[in-house]
């Protein structure tokens, strides 16, 4: 995993960039069109999503200004940037979008790492052009796991209704075998352990959506006590979500949410329209070989040859 | 002298003492110093270990309990007490709601019953960690249970600050088992602190003895020289300071052997004296005596110390002052010894005076035989003047009668000339020589006594001293003749003039010439007059000289003593009593004149006759008693 001091010293210098030096409009010299990146550099996923943004845009007639909003000088910074009128301004990260929002800029803006369901909050309301989201669709997540646990097929999924998104019935819709699939709704953390319990000998996994108000450092060891004490597999979300004691996790590949990104980008640059709300493209499968081996589960290493495995 | 004064004195007279309380003194100051940094460092420790360790308990115990107090289970949140007070530390457990108000507490069974009320004070939204005391000090810990944040399991999104309070979970920590450490810890450092210094003292006492048995050796020693005894040497079985100290102990000692006396030597030397020595201060108080002072003045030696040396002297008598005078002491007995005393100031090494030194010698003795021999002399001198007188007047009383012997036997002999009696002619003549033989001896005799009884007296007149020669010549004619013997007179006419008693003068010289005549045989005797001056005086000098038989220098010694001719042999042969020689020198010195002789055996004589040139005055030596 590449650091993200090297994204930040390497990724200019890949990409050709001039930095926040540029020239004052949206193209640079020679046809060259700026593009701000606004992002947290301090959180590792969207680190790497910048830098798989770069690389897809390295090489182009896009120049690449990066702002950090970890930085205390930010506010400095992204105001600079944007009266410098750049062509595009991916923000990565919900506080990156939160930021770009609150600036006034006529430049097209296309927001990457964030969810669904942020939107229904109204963070991207307005000025979004098109969004790279996180939420991987819930048939892309049975698939992945059908693949390497071939033998469990019946699948729980905790709902936070509170949070907007898609129904119950959108859920079910997407799944492979909608009769394998149980849907709950939890709608604060009180009632997470007793939903989840409500999944006993019902369901072969518990597939927890991304959602910070019901899982988090705090209810997931409980959850996860819980989920060893009645052999209920947790799927979890985060590579964080496994190490804290979930038996698989699933999630987007960050880098490649930047590519995606970057092609969202190019396609903005272009004149027309590019609106577009987007999914991940490639996801992660990793699986905590201690907790399976806890809850006596096997599973399929060669089903899928980027499987990652924690042990 | 208390108990405390003594012990003072004991301990300032030992080094040894003084050593070991040093060392204890200063090894258990050190190592009272270290423990006491040592517990306070280690309590502190213990402490902030007691701390951490709880702190940690109760943080891990506020996460758990994050789910309880969020989803408002007691059951759980009792559950999770109960499970932490498995640590028999924890003395209480207590949950409260951000107001205050109690969800759930436990407390130790037997320790703790009653839970301590919160601190007066207390931020109940923040943690603290504070010592207090409930009948046992316990560590008190307060943390907050906070809400959990929203996330942490999403790897994208940043921590959220300002997480809601849910609740407070106090807990006490008992210190009973941290104090009890420190109790054996305190313990533990206290025993090992005792045994070590027991050890340390232990090697100092043993390293000290070695070290002080040396020094106390040389004390001892050095004691054995202050009394005056050089003869030892101090041992010297060491190559350290102390060795090297008794090694030059003993180079001093050599030396000092060398350039000093010691005082055995000194008292041999004053006891071994014959005269008194009294030593002074400078203020003349007796310091010192010796053994024949003491004996002298009949004082024991102690009666003498710090007595002034003046009141020995007798009373009227000064004080001898710096030199050697007769002065009399006074005996213990009051009896008056004279002696002879000489003082001299005492000087020490740097030349300061420091007192008087008095060397007595008893003088009774002495004055004693001096007194004997006083008059004894003076016995001697009246009967040498009795005997004078009576010799005088017995020599007068036999030349009287000799005188009529001589002259009738001459009468006699005329009378028988052309007779032809020629035997009784031969017997007088042999009774007239005879007669004349014994005259010239009592006139010898006469005029040695008239000289020793002073009667002989000088009458000094002017006369020629060629008719003095002249007669002289004529006298002794005869004799030279008899003896073969050349008679040369040369009297120059400078020399003429003689001032003198005429008759002596003409007796010593007749004297002089006829012995020169008599002693030599077939020779020469000259006479020769001259003057010279002689200091600051004017001589006449009349030298008579032969060759004849000479004086060896025995003869020479007595040669001018009364009755004293060489040897019996030169009696016979010579004639003459001896005594010319001596009465010619009597009358020459009491002219203030003297004759002196140059001799050498077989080779001859020179008499020499000195007398004042006339003009000068005339000196008698010889004393004359008194004359008629």
């Amino acid at each position: 995993m590449v650091s993200r001091r090297a994204i930040l010293i390497g990724l200019p210098a890949a990409l050709g960039c001039q930095g926040l030096s540029g020239n004052l409009s949206g193209s640079a010299a020679g046809g060259t069109k700026r593009v701000a990146v606004v992002f947290p550099s301090a959180l590792e996923p969207c680190a790497q999503a910048v830098e798989g943004l770069r690389s897809r845009l390295s090489g182009g007639d896009v120049a690449v200004d990066l702002v950090d909003v970890s930085q205390a000088t930010f506010a400095v910074d992204a105001d600079r940037e944007i009266a410098r009128r750049p062509a595009a301004i991916v923000a990565v990260g919900s506080d990156a979008v939160r930021a770009v929002l609150a600036r006034e800029s006529q430049a097209k803006t296309i927001s990457s790492m964030t969810l669904e369901a942020d939107r229904a909050a109204g963070l991207q309301a307005g000025r979004v052009t098109a969004a790279v989201y996180l939420d991987i669709p819930i048939r892309t997540l049975i698939v992945e796991l059908r693949k390497v646990f071939p033998q469990k097929a019946r699948v729980g999924v905790i709902r936070n209704p509170g949070r907007g998104g898609e129904t119950a019935s959108q859920i079910r819709s997407q799944a492979p075998e909608p009769a394998l699939l149980e849907i709950a709704d939890c709608a604060s953390a009180d009632e997470l352990l007793p939903v989840f319990l409500a999944f006993r000998k019902k369901v072969d996994f518990v597939i927890c959506l991304p959602d910070g108000s019901l899982y988090n450092s705090a209810t997931a060891r409980p959850l996860i006590m819980a989920s060893l004490e009645n052999r209920l597999p947790i799927v979890g979300f985060s590579p964080a979500f496994l190490r804290a004691g979930a038996a698989a996790a699933i999630y987007p590949d960050y880098r490649g949410i930047g590519q995606q990104t970057a092609d969202v980008v190019r396609r903005c640059l272009e004149p027309g329209d590019c609106a577009s709300r987007e999914t991940p493209r490639k996801v992660d499968v990793a699986v905590n070989a201690k907790v399976l081996r806890m809850l006596g589960i096997d599973f399929q290493p060669a089903a899928n040859p980027d499987l990652v495995i924690l042990r | 002298m208390n108990a405390l004064e003594k012990l003072k004195k004991r301990f300032s007279a030992s080094l040894l003492t003084q050593g070991l309380a040093a060392t204890i003194a200063l090894h258990t100051t050190s190592a009272l110093l270290l423990l006491s940094v040592f517990l306070f460092v280690q309590g502190r420790a213990l402490e902030r270990q007691l701390e951490l360790r709880g702190e940690s308990l109760a943080q891990f115990l506020a996460n758990e309990l994050q789910f309880a107090l969020l989803v408002g289970d007691q059951r759980e949140a009792r559950r999770l007490l109960e499970a932490s007070s498995a640590n028999e530390d924890v003395l209480f457990l207590e949950v409260l709601k951000p107001t205050g108000e109690r969800v759930c507490a436990l407390g130790r069974a037997g320790r703790m019953r009653e839970i301590p009320s919160l601190d007066r004070g207390a931020v109940l939204g923040r943690p603290e960690t504070s010592v207090r005391d409930a009948g046992e000090r316990f560590l008190e810990i307060r943390v907050p249970v906070a809400a959990p944040a929203r996330e942490g399991l999403l790897d994208w999104e940043p921590a959220r600050g300002n997480r809601p309070e849910l609740g407070i979970l106090r807990m006490g920590i008992s210190m009973q088992k941290q104090r009890a450490f420190f109790r054996r810890m305190l313990l533990g450092g206290v025993s090992v602190i005792l045994i070590g210094l027991a050890a340390m003292c232990g090697a100092q006492y043993w390293g000290l003895r070695r070290l002080l048995r040396p020094l106390e050796a040389l004390v001892r020693f050095t004691k054995m020289v202050g009394a005056g005894d050089l003869r030892h040497r101090a041992p010297v079985d060491r190559a350290d300071e102390v060795g090297q100290l008794a090694a030059a102990f003993n180079y001093m000692v050599e030396r000092l052997g060398e350039t000093t006396v010691s005082k055995d030597y000194v008292d041999n030397v004053l006891r071994s004296m014959g005269e008194s020595l009294i030593v002074t201060d400078r203020e003349g108080r007796i310091q010192r005596v010796n053994p024949r002072t003491e004996e002298l003045l009949g004082y024991a030696g102690a009666e003498l110390m710090g007595r002034s040396a003046l009141s020995l002297v007798a009373e009227g008598e000064t004080p001898p002052g710096m030199a050697s005078i007769e002065r009399t002491y006074r005996a213990k007995n009051g009896h008056l010894i004279p002696v002879w005393l000489s003082s001299a100031g005492l000087r020490g090494a740097a030349g300061r005076a420091e007192g008087y030194v008095w060397l007595a010698q008893d003088m009774r003795e002495l004055k004693r035989t001096q007194g004997e021999l006083e008059r004894a002399r003076d016995a001697a001198e009246q009967a040498n003047r009795a005997k004078s007188v009576f010799l005088a007047n017995m020599s007068h009383e036999l030349r009287t009668p000799l005188n009529a012997v001589i002259g009738y036997s001459q009468m006699l002999r005329e009378d028988y000339i052309g007779a032809e009696q020629e035997e009784v002619r031969g017997d007088l003549e042999k009774i007239e020589r005879s007669g004349q033989m014994l005259l010239g001896i009592i006139n010898d005799i006469l005029d040695l006594s008239k000289i020793e009884a002073g009667r002989e007296t000088v009458k000094a007149q002017t006369f020629d001293v060629a008719a003095v020669l002249r007669d002289v010549s004529n006298a002794v004619q005869p004799l030279a003749r008899q003896q073969g013997n050349a008679l040369e007179i040369d009297c120059p006419e400078h020399a003429r003039t003689a001032y003198a008693d005429l008759a002596k003068f003409r007796q010593c010289l007749l004297n002089l010439v006829n012995n020169a005549l008599k002693f030599t045989e077939k020779g020469c005797v000259s006479v020769s007059v001259n003057t010279l001056r002689d200091g600051d005086r004017d001589w006449t000098e009349v030298h008579v000289s032969d060759n004849g038989i000479g004086i060896g220098p025995e003869g020479l010694g007595k040669l001018f003593q009364p009755f004293s001719q060489l040897d019996g042999s030169a009696t016979r042969k010579y004639n003459g009593t001896g005594s010319g020689l001596a009465i010619s020198k009597k009358f020459c010195q009491m002219m203030g004149g003297d004759i002196t002789v140059e001799s050498e055996l077989g080779r001859g004589s020179r008499f020499s006759i000195r007398l004042p040139a006339p003009g000068e005055t005339v000196a008698v030596n010889v004393p004359v008693a008194g004359g008629r």
